[in-house]
């Protein structure tokens, strides 16, 4: 009874070990214009903690609902070490749009335009907003929303923040795959 | 006349996809704050005009807030003179409803799902569509 028990105990250790180093999915770096005509890459952010990767909308209302969200979050984790970059891949949102929406919507983080959606397909995002959470090696620590309601006086799962807290403390991401209603990014045709 | 729009919950979902009584069923989830919802509402229409109740149902799940039935939703569908089924997505949690209809489907909407007469999915894409892609799709599945 005794080895059975042992032997449980090692299958069980096993059995974790496998989970915990469980290989995390990785993106390819990428070069995008801001709304300035500035190049900005993945991998000028190396040194950072955690880069949060938001792909956004000026005429989405759901994407819009996060706008003060986006702005407070970036406010709360940037002096912690995380970079946080909006990208607009939406064909019928021009660069000027995005400037302006950027502008009155006081975003401090760099916003990017995603023309011919080629980084939207590539990170295989659909919807805004969408998130994405990578470490300094460029693999995905999270992927999805940024809270369970549009509705801010009804959020129950903040889902980014318990994340961002988890990465800064070197813990394990709890749940790294969310999902929620927002509108598609509108693609360019590729038929 | 007020079109008639009811709530929907999960297992109601489920239902409605099992009973088929020998129709094709298109099901399309939108919202009224969702501009390319809103788009392509028309065509969704015109199918459902079109497309002959024998053999095919049409409804539509709106992903609005319960709350916004009055407000929004029943003026929207009494605009577009909506000929078909149109629920609110009644829901605890947003990723159950999604999971139930696909579990690879991440919430962008609009998104429309395919049944065949027997409730096996048979399709699932999100995005616009024009009506020719709707009366494509839908004729597609047999």
């Amino acid at each position: 009874m005794k080895k059975l028990t042992a032997l449980l105990i090692i299958g069980m250790m096993i059995f974790t070990n496998t989970h915990s180093t469980e290989i995390k999915k990785k993106v390819d770096n990428f070069t995008l214009e801001d709304y300035n005509g500035i190049k900005h890459s993945l991998t000028d952010h190396k040194s950072s903690k955690a880069v949060v990767i938001i792909f956004i909308a000026t005429q989405c209302p759901i994407s819009n609902a996060y706008n003060e969200r986006m702005v407070e979050l970036n406010r709360d984790y940037t002096s912690k070490g995380v970079v946080f970059i909006g990208i607009n891949s939406n064909k019928q949102e021009s660069v000027e749009e995005v400037k302006e929406h950027a502008k009155k919507n006081g975003f401090l983080f760099t916003v990017l335009k995603d023309y011919r959606n080629a980084i939207a397909d590539k990170f295989k995002a659909s919807v805004t907003p969408e998130v994405y959470v990578l470490n300094s090696a460029l693999e995905v620590l999270y992927h999805g929303r940024i809270d369970d309601s549009k509705n801010k006086d009804k959020v129950a799962s903040n889902d980014l923040r318990t994340t961002l807290d988890a990465v800064l403390a070197g813990k394990p991401v709890g749940t790294n795959e969310t999902k929620a209603f927002g509108c598609t990014i509108k693609k360019v045709d590729i038929r | 006349m007020v079109p008639e729009v009811s709530f929907i919950d999960e297992t109601g979902l489920r239902n409605l996809i099992a009973n088929r009584n020998g129709k094709i069923l298109l099901l399309n989830v939108w919202a009224t704050w969702c501009p390319p919802c809103v788009e392509e509402f028309p065509d969704l229409v015109k199918l459902a005009r079109n497309i002959g109740e024998e053999k095919y149902e049409i409804v539509g799940i709106s992903v609005d807030e319960p709350d916004d039935l009055n407000e929004k939703v029943i003026p929207f569908v009494q605009k577009h003179g909506v000929p078909f089924k149109v629920f609110i997505a009644e829901i605890g949690k947003q990723e159950d409803f999604i999971n139930t209809l696909n579990s690879s489907w991440n919430g962008a909407i609009p998104a429309t799902f395919i049944y065949d007469s027997t409730g096996s999915q048979r399709s699932f894409s999100i995005g616009t569509k024009s009506y020719e892609q709707f009366i494509e799709e839908i004729k597609s599945v047999k």
